[in-house]
């Protein structure tokens, strides 16, 4: 096992709103190596987004407080001034972002905006140099004519042609952190076919640590080492890609392997949904939070009401799972939701 | 067999570009729906399956072609020859937040198309929304609320009831699970299930999402640059994909499960629809294109006797699997 380039410990985030204080991640803790992909996966408002902009350092610190450690590299960089973090930010530590058109100025073209990021970290850097790498990485990312494209702006750009000027960007100083939000949730299949390819290609040139947040699972079983199953702000699951996917120990994760359809198998029966909606992160249901939508909440003796589930190991070792059903009864409750190990 | 709800054929929807060559969205699309079947219409964005839905449902005037609804011809019917159609043809749109008026109570909403049509339900116009609210899984309590007080899994449901106010016979549902989270997804999925069982209701899904359109559809129709690519049973379209495009749309989805086919990585991106390439659209990232399909068009045929349409010059062996790692090679 390599050494963890990037670990997050204890990570708490609040922020505040005008409904009241958001409770956006509780006690969040995983770590990822270099060359490994980390998959955060869980539905709207499970907290992963907020995970990753807390990472990036990204969050108001007037609105939000933060706790817990961030050290990337060994280094705490809650405790880090802001123009070391900003040094870090778009340099080492990079992020893609699910909607390009908010993450792209329309004021400036393609190309000005991967040099801006190329220069601002790398002095001496001249202009026609980071030019033809703009031109050079635009090609990377699959965008035809990159000669041409480089001096287009944003709103000539394809949607899924924005997404790669924006990975383009992010991907301009070869971080060794990546957080990638939904990078092809809008994106077409083949498309995303082709952006998943190049992540794995630079990932494996560069030895990118790499997050992936997104709620496919699919996606996350294609390109994910771990996953870090995330429900109303905390994590539910954690192991590696096979334990989780293959042997899952948390009604919450069963309950999205066994609602998503599939291309293979049979169509005769209905899906398997959760019932009810994820939870309000300003106020979130007592105990465990997934106990209201959890067909098995009735069997932990009221636990499940009272307390917040403690993250534990569960299965094979280094697997982890938040859940009151004591171990010996997960089995059989799995085999309830059809969801097989 | 029965005939068709809905017969479509050539049907072509061309947008004028201000100095320019106009863009052909659609070209000559051919789609037939029987009586309670549901059709999925798939295929990547741009490639004209929105424009034709909003064909169908007459919110969009096509530029050639026909489409005939129970027999009669609705292509071009206006003004209020258009009204008892629209009782007949309902949309459910993709937006659960944007197709939902944010200044009316869900009541009004729902019972919107039945004032507009001067429709009085026999015990009121409230208690009709409230059956129709009942029928979608809503609460009929809920009556006086607002939009915003739902959450995106329930506003589609309010969409889907609204579509169902007037006894539709067809309803095209476009996109109706795409903003919505996975677990909630497969709520809204089963609902429009259990809405073509108890109902009998027709469908045309419109949708990017291989396998929603797998589960709620009994034939697919896969689009290309505004154009039907392949057709035909589910069955067949997932088992043995004929066109080299849908076996790489297959190819692409990212799997939770073992196996499946070796990938195709498409290259390229798919050519601007105000200059089609010639013959075959999709020859420019084929690899499997020869010269022919630079010059002739492929019509979109039942071939080497199998029962799917496709329109391909070489289309892949009935059963694909054997040949998969050769194609694959070639494309890689």
């Amino acid at each position: 096992m390599s050494v963890p380039y990037l670990r997050v410990e204890n990570l708490t985030v609040r922020l505040r709103s005008s409904d009241g204080v958001v409770r956006a991640v509780n006690d969040l803790s995983f770590s990822v190596a270099r060359g490994r992909t980390l998959g955060i996966v869980g539905e709207s408002g499970s907290g992963k987004t907020v995970t990753g902009l807390a990472v990036m350092g990204l969050h108001d610190p007037r609105r939000s407080e933060i706790g817990g450690r961030i050290l990337v590299d060994g280094v705490d960089l809650q405790a880090l001034p802001e123009p070391e973090r900003r040094r870090l930010r778009g340099g080492d530590l990079a992020m893609i972002f699910q909607d390009p058109l908010s993450a792209l100025h329309p004021y400036y073209t393609v190309g000005r905006q991967i040099t801006e990021a190329h220069r601002v970290h790398q002095k001496g850097v001249g202009r026609a140099a980071a030019r033809r790498h703009a031109i050079d990485l635009l090609g990377r990312v699959g965008i035809p004519q990159p000669q041409r494209r480089v001096d287009q702006y944003p709103h000539e750009f394809s949607g899924g042609m924005r997404q790669r000027a924006m990975i383009a960007m992010a991907l301009v100083n070869n971080p060794k952190v990546l957080i990638a939000d939904e990078p092809t949730t809008a994106l077409d299949v083949t498309v995303q076919a082709q952006i998943l390819d190049l992540l794995a290609d630079l990932q494996r040139e560069y030895q990118s640590a790499i997050i992936m947040i997104t709620h496919d699972l699919g996606v996350v079983r294609q390109v994910a080492h771990d996953v870090l199953v995330m429900y109303g702000g905390r994590a539910v699951e954690q192991g590696s890609a096979a334990q989780v996917l293959g042997d899952p120990q948390h009604p919450y994760t069963w309950g999205l392997l066994a609602s998503v359809p599939t291309l293979r198998g049979p169509v005769a029966g209905d899906l398997v949904p959760i019932p009810g909606n994820p939870p309000s992160l300003v106020h979130l249901p007592g105990g465990c939070a997934f106990h209201p939508r959890c067909r098995f909440a009735d069997r932990t003796g009221g636990a499940s009401r009272e307390r917040v589930p403690e993250l534990l190991p569960s299965g094979q070792a280094g697997h982890l799972a938040a859940c009151h059903l004591p171990a010996a009864d997960r089995r059989a409750a799995r085999t309830e939701t059809g969801v097989s190990a | 067999m029965t005939s068709p709800l809905l017969k479509v054929e050539g049907l072509t929807k061309e947008f004028a570009v201000r100095g320019g060559p106009p863009v052909q969205a659609v070209s000559g699309v051919d789609l037939s729906v029987a009586p309670g079947e549901a059709v999925g219409l798939v295929g990547e964005s741009g490639c004209g399956k929105t424009t034709t839905g909003r064909m169908l449902v007459r919110l969009l005037e096509p530029t050639a072609g026909s489409i005939t609804f129970d027999g009669r011809d609705i292509t071009h019917l206006r003004g209020r020859a258009l009204r008892p159609l629209r009782r007949d043809i309902q949309i459910v749109f993709q937006d659960p937040y944007g197709s939902l008026n944010p200044r009316h109570t869900v009541g009004s909403i729902v019972a919107m198309p039945l004032e507009v049509n001067g429709i009085k339900p026999p015990g009121g116009t409230r208690r009709r929304v409230q059956e129709l609210l009942e029928l979608v899984g809503l609460n009929p309590e809920h009556y006086n609320r607002y939009p915003h007080e739902f959450s995106g899994g329930q506003r589609q449901r309010i969409g889907i009831a609204r579509a169902l106010a007037l006894n539709p016979r067809l309803i095209v549902a476009d996109e109706p699970v795409s903003a919505l989270d996975v677990s909630v997804q497969a709520q809204v999925v089963n609902l429009l299930r259990g809405l073509q069982r108890d109902l009998g209701l027709t469908f045309v899904l419109i949708a990017h999402d291989l396998a929603v359109v797998r589960h709620f559809c009994q034939r697919v129709a896969v689009m290309y640059l505004g154009k039907v690519v392949e057709s035909g049973d589910r069955e067949d379209i997932y088992a043995a994909p004929r066109h080299p495009y849908t076996r790489a749309l297959l190819s692409a989805v990212p799997e939770l499960g073992e196996g499946g086919q070796g990938r195709i990585r498409l290259t390229g991106e798919v050519p601007a629809p105000t200059d089609p390439p010639s013959g075959c659209r999709f020859r420019t990232r084929c690899w499997k294109a020869q010269e022919i399909c630079a010059s002739a068009e492929p019509e979109l045929v039942p071939r080497g006797g199998s029962r799917q349409a496709v329109a391909c010059h070489f289309p892949e062996p009935e059963s694909a699997h054997a040949e998969g790692e050769a194609a694959h090679g070639a494309a890689g």
